[in-house]
């Protein structure tokens, strides 16, 4: 049997300011490059060059890849955690990055980061408050040293049917509201989701003790020079580290109102 | 017995209190073990930095004031920030 090259289908899109072009292939390749599009339309890097290539092979064919799989649930999943992989270690060192979910103020651009650990409600925040604020991300916030953040659209996980996997299902269709071009770090919140509080409970914690609370939740940080300086000097910026216990997503509606403005 | 410093990635004080960062690991140290810390960056020997840390804190509230800057130091070796020879 002699294989048949297939041309390969572009996608440029970019994260936390690194663009890539995700070049697919396969005997799925246009089905793959219409979910992925879609999914990936908050994201969607119009004019400039891509910095790294992602070969992607959808389906069967003969292409080398750096991802691949026959069904494009697995690898619509596989290929959010590869990109996302990949921009955050191509800025490593350059921007700080927390695990959080960024939202923007729709007009200023004045930009939370609500940092937790995976699986502690960053989608489910993104998904409910994203509709009010700019959705900037629900994995990471990047952002440089004058505290510009660089935005993160990926798709987000979300839960359907009985299905195993999560639906990689893009801002758009979730009704999120975009942020505008320039967003500049404001506040930072560790969130602490808890069922027993009643209402939400705010802590602000001075500098020396916030370090170790988002040294655990950052990207690389080892990668900067005076880590901690450069931690501490984003922190005192934006009014210090705010600990925040929460029981539901919804309750934290008026602390991001105050922390950035109510939303027009 | 002696002590010596192990190089840190980072360190920042606020208010006498001292966060560290070796290797990825990032310690908030109370204010004694950021005194010490900061004492065994010059004063390697254990009596005379014992003798520094009753001059700025007093006596231990327990125990002779060596036991107590051995237990400090001891605490400091855990975290891989000083090294102790006897």
């Amino acid at each position: 049997m002699t294989s048949v090259s297939q041309p390969s289908i572009n996608l440029a899109i970019e994260g936390l300011g690194f663009g890539v072009d995700l070049s697919i292939s396969g005997s799925l390749a246009e089905d793959a490059y219409l979910r992925v599009a879609d999914a990936w339309s908050g994201a969607l890097r119009p004019f400039a060059r891509a910095e790294r290539v992602l070969r992607v092979r959808a389906g069967v064919g003969s292409e080398e890849a750096d991802l691949a799989d026959l069904d494009l649930d697995v690898l619509l999943h596989n290929l959010s955690q590869l990109v996302t992989q990949t921009v955050i270690e191509e800025r490593a060192g350059d921007l700080m990055m927390f695990h959080a979910a960024g939202l923007a103020h729709p007009s200023t651009g004045a930009t939370v980061a609500l940092v937790a650990p995976s699986g502690t409600g960053k989608t489910t925040v993104s998904r409910l408050l994203g509709q009010s604020w700019g959705y900037v991300s629900d994995e990471t916030v990047g952002f440089d040293e004058s505290l510009t953040v660089l935005p993160y659209r990926k798709p987000l996980s979300v839960l359907q049917g009985t299905g195993y996997l999560k639906a990689q299902e893009s801002p758009e269709r979730l009704g999120l509201r975009e942020p505008p071009a320039h967003l500049a770090l404001t506040a930072v919140v560790l969130l602490e989701r808890d069922a027993a509080v009643d209402t939400v409970e705010v802590e602000e914690v001075r500098t020396v003790a916030a370090l170790p609370l988002l040294a655990e939740q950052t990207s690389y940080l080892t990668r900067h020079e005076q880590p901690l300086h450069r931690l501490a000097d984003a922190l005192e910026a934006t009014g210090g580290l705010r600990l925040v216990r929460y029981r539901s997503a919804e309750d934290l509606a008026a602390l991001v109102g105050d922390l950035i403005g109510e939303p027009a | 017995m002696r002590v010596r410093c192990l190089p840190l990635v980072d360190a920042l004080e606020r208010d006498g209190e001292l966060v560290v960062m070796a290797d990825d690991r990032v310690i908030l140290l109370s204010e004694l073990a950021s005194c010490a810390l900061t004492l065994a960056e010059t004063s390697h020997d254990l009596s005379s930095l014992a003798a520094e840390l009753v001059a700025r804190f007093g006596p231990p509230p327990h125990g002779d004031e060596i036991s107590a800057a051995r237990s400090v130091l001891e605490e400091l070796a855990s975290h891989g920030l000083v090294t102790l020879e006897e």
